[in-house]
C-alpha cells in the first residue's frame, strides 16, 4: 500500500495547506475559490492579505484554464491536461503555486512577458497597467495579458517560474507568487 | 424601459440597473469564466438608457473582487457613461471599497485617472 502518512507528513513539513491534481474545469474553480475562501475566513486573516490571496488564486487559475480551453485536446495527448495548485501558509508568507503543461513554442512570449513585468517597480507596473487595458481589445482575453501584471501588482514581489521540458513539444511551467502575510 | 436586476453569486455581482431612478449600481463579486457574457445585456441596457438619460445619473460600484477580464468590461462601461456630461448630463460615480482593501482602492483610482469622470472613492 501506498505510503499515505509520508505524503501527508510531507506536506505537512512544507506547509501545504492545499494539494490539487487533475484537469482544472470552471466547477472546479468555483469550489476551489468557494474553498479557499472559508479557509481565509476561519483563519481569520487580515483582511488585505485576504483579498489579495484570493485575486491572485483567482488570476492564476484562471491562465490556467483558459490556456487549457485555447489548446486542442485529443485522446493522444489527454494526459496533458492535467494541472496542478499548491498553495503553500508560511509563518510570514502564502504561496500560490501552480503547474501545467505547455506547447514549447509559446514558452518565449510568455517568458518574455513575465521577466518584463518582474523588471518594472510597481510604479511602472501600473503604468503599464493602465497602457495594456486601454490598447488591448475585449477579444484577446486568453495570453497572460493583464493577468500577469495584475498578479505582479498585487504580491508586489518578484514571480518566479519555471518551464521544465517534457518532451520535443511540450514543457512543464510551473508559476509561484508570493503574497506577504 | 425595464430594468435590470440579478442577484449575486459566488462569482457574479448584484447589478441593479433602475431606469426611473437614473440609477446602476454593481456590487459584490465580479469573477465570470466568461465577462464579455456577462456584461453583454449591461452594455446593451446602458446604450438604451444613454439614448434618453435623467438629468443625474447615479452610478455605484461596491465591488470585493473582480478579475481582469471583469476590469475591461467596467472600464468599457464607464466609457460609456463618460458621453454624459459632454451632453450636458449630470452623472456622479461612487467607488466604495473596504477599510484596509488598498488593492481595491488602487483600482478605484486606477479607472479614476483612465476615465475623464469626476469618481469618488468611498471607505466602507
Amino acid at each position: 500500500m501506498l505510503n499515505v502518512y509520508d505524503y501527508f507528513k510531507r506536506m505537512q513539513d512544507e506547509n501545504i495547506i492545499l494539494y490539487f491534481k487533475g484537469e482544472i474545469t470552471n466547477n472546479l474553480l468555483t469550489s476551489i475559490l468557494q474553498l479557499i475562501d472559508d479557509r481565509l475566513e476561519r483563519r481569520s486573516e487580515d483582511l488585505k492579505v485576504k483579498r489579495k490571496v484570493f485575486s491572485i488564486l483567482l488570476e492564476c487559475l484562471q491562465n490556467v484554464y483558459n490556456y487549457q480551453q485555447q489548446y486542442a485536446f485529443n485522446e493522444e495527448n489527454e494526459h496533458l491536461q492535467s494541472a496542478t495548485l499548491i498553495i503553500k501558509r508560511t509563518e510570514d508568507a502564502y504561496y500560490i503555486i501552480t503547474g501545467n503543461y505547455m506547447i514549447n513554442e509559446r514558452v518565449s512570449m510568455l517568458k518574455n512577458k513575465i521577466d518584463k513585468v518582474n523588471s518594472l517597480s510597481p510604479e511602472e507596473l501600473k503604468l503599464f497597467y493602465k497602457e495594456v487595458i486601454n490598447t488591448q481589445g475585449q477579444s484577446d482575453t486568453g495570453g497572460a495579458g493583464l493577468g500577469i501584471i495584475d498578479i505582479a501588482r498585487k504580491s508586489g514581489e518578484k514571480i518566479e517560474y519555471s518551464f521544465d521540458e517534457v518532451s520535443e513539444k511540450h514543457c512543464f511551467y510551473s508559476l509561484q507568487v508570493k503574497v506577504s502575510a | 424601459m425595464e430594468n435590470i436586476v440579478l442577484e449575486g453569486t459566488g462569482r457574479t455581482p448584484y447589478v441593479n440597473l433602475d431606469f426611473d431612478k437614473g440609477r446602476i449600481e454593481l456590487a459584490g463579486r465580479s469573477i465570470p469564466e466568461n465577462s464579455i457574457t456577462f456584461y453583454k445585456p449591461i452594455f446593451d441596457w446602458v446604450d438604451k438608457y444613454l439614448e434618453n438619460p435623467k438629468p443625474l445619473t447615479q452610478v455605484i460600484f461596491n465591488l470585493e473582487y473582480f478579475n481582469t477580464s471583469s476590469s475591461k468590461c467596467i472600464l468599457d462601461l464607464l466609457r460609456k457613461l463618460e458621453r454624459l456630461p459632454e451632453n450636458g448630463h449630470q452623472i456622479s460615480v461612487k467607488w466604495y471599497f473596504d477599510e484596509g482593501d488598498e488593492d481595491m482602492e488602487e483600482s478605484g483610482n486606477d479607472f479614476k485617472s483612465l476615465i475623464n469622470l469626476d469618481i469618488e472613492l468611498i471607505v466602507k
